[in-house]
């Protein structure tokens, strides 16, 4: 999938989260996009997300960046071991990860809202898996080639 | 194999950077920096909270601002006869004065499902190099709405009263004024607590601040509205009574707030 949408779905979750709620709506989408693009670039993008919400949130700024780095690593170890491209291994992380997230950032309402980050979890995956369908019946590339003319 | 190599590599990056970031963020080294890209994006955070939190509709303002202004006649009337009988000092008597208050636009209102649940915390789109400092107070009106725990360059962050981390004391409205301790519950519920049980506590009984200023400014003015008593619950076993306390403001439909600087 186009890596630029993938930033833009960033940017606005960063904006939901540090204005209208306190599901982590970013890190649901970095272990998403983990997931199906097992791209290196992910640890980036959790990297300056999590700076950017710490600015919005008045936390000490790299605390979020840190969690988040390291949550993904520990997801892309159990890659290498279990098939984690499927709605499960989704809902596993999602869970795990909010209620720890919560709890490190002292939020309340720890267990409802991992639950319902666990459900939205699969939803963006699900999104996300038909977006990647879509793009490959209209032929589009994740890495941009120029078209070879005869 | 190699990938599993390029993967650890790239987080063994990003890991110390965020180590490094975070220690040297605990020197302040970062705070311009960060301010800087606030006064860039809470234009934008306050533009796009307003826009989901949406107008109010114009009924329900209404009766509420009729509430409101109800409350505060309530209010001036027993600070009238308080005066007439006691000479009370003045400072008691005064609201806020406004060569004291800083307006403040709401730019973050984070909560379990935005629009429906109370947050427990406002960030708003002032900060220290606007005099402000933790412990002001927050008012919107002649009611408060919590305290600044947090601040940066220009953002700060404000606990409010409903908040499962906020207490202070308050007192009735009644002649005789009933002292007890207002304890935010979450999801926008409060609770007095620690009145004796000879005090006489009913429904609909309001709730003022006590006062906890220092001699810096900063705490909660007396006197302004907390809210309404909605239930008392009172048993004779029971050291003390307590009563649930209703806010007479809609936390989730604030966009713009009033921070008593103290200067």
């Amino acid at each position: 999938m186009r890596i630029w949408i993938l930033c833009l779905l960033l940017l606005i979750a960063v904006l939901i989260e540090a204005t209208l709620t306190t599901i982590p709506v970013v890190f649901l989408l970095l272990i998403n996009f983990l997931i199906l693009e097992k791209k290196s670039w992910v640890f980036a993008a959790g990297f300056f997300s999590g700076l950017m919400l710490d600015i919005f949130s008045l936390r000490f700024l790299g605390s979020t960046s840190l969690f988040f780095v390291t949550f993904l690593f520990v997801i892309s170890l159990y890659e290498r071991k279990f098939e984690t491209t499927n709605p499960y291994f989704v809902l596993f992380a999602s869970f795990i990860g909010t209620l720890i997230y919560l709890i490190i950032f002292n939020i309340r309402l720890v267990i409802p809202q991992a639950i319902l980050s666990a459900l939205i979890g699969v939803f963006i995956f699900y999104v996300m898996m038909l977006l990647r369908a879509k793009e490959k019946e209209l032929g589009y590339k994740y890495r941009l080639e120029t078209p070879h003319k005869k | 194999m190699q990938k599993g190599g390029k993967f650890f590599a790239v987080f063994i990056v990003f890991f110390v950077l965020s180590v490094i970031i975070f220690g040297l963020s605990k020197t302040g080294i970062f705070s311009k920096p960060s301010a800087f890209l606030n006064s860039i994006f809470s234009p934008v955070q306050a533009r796009f909270l307003s826009s989901v939190i949406g107008a109010r509709s114009i009924s329900s303002e209404n009766l509420k601002e009729e509430n409101l202004k109800l409350a505060k006649e309530v209010s001036d009337y027993q600070k009238l006869k308080k005066q007439n009988a006691s000479l009370m000092d003045q400072f008691q008597s005064s609201g806020p004065k406004n060569s004291t208050l800083l307006p403040a636009d709401v730019v973050g209102a984070p909560g379990f499902i935005p629009g429906l649940s109370v947050p427990e915390s406002f960030v708003i789109n002032k900060g220290l190099l606007d005099n402000v400092k933790v412990g002001d107070a927050v008012v919107f009106k002649d009611s408060v709405i919590g305290k600044i725990l947090k601040t940066s360059q220009n953002l700060s962050s404000v606990i409010l009263i409903t908040s499962a981390g906020s207490s202070f004391t308050a007192k009735t409205g009644q002649n005789k004024p009933v002292l007890g301790v207002v304890n935010g519950q979450g999801g926008g519920e409060m609770t007095l607590d620690n009145v004796l049980l000879s005090e006489n506590l009913k429904n609909g009984d309001l709730i003022f601040t006590n006062g906890d200023v220092n001699l810096n400014g900063e705490g909660l003015p007396p006197g302004l509205i907390v809210g309404k008593i909605i239930s008392v619950e009172k048993s004779p076993s029971a050291l003390f009574q307590k009563a649930d306390v209703e806010a007479l403001i809609d936390f989730t439909k604030l966009s713009t707030v009033f921070v008593i600087t103290g200067k």
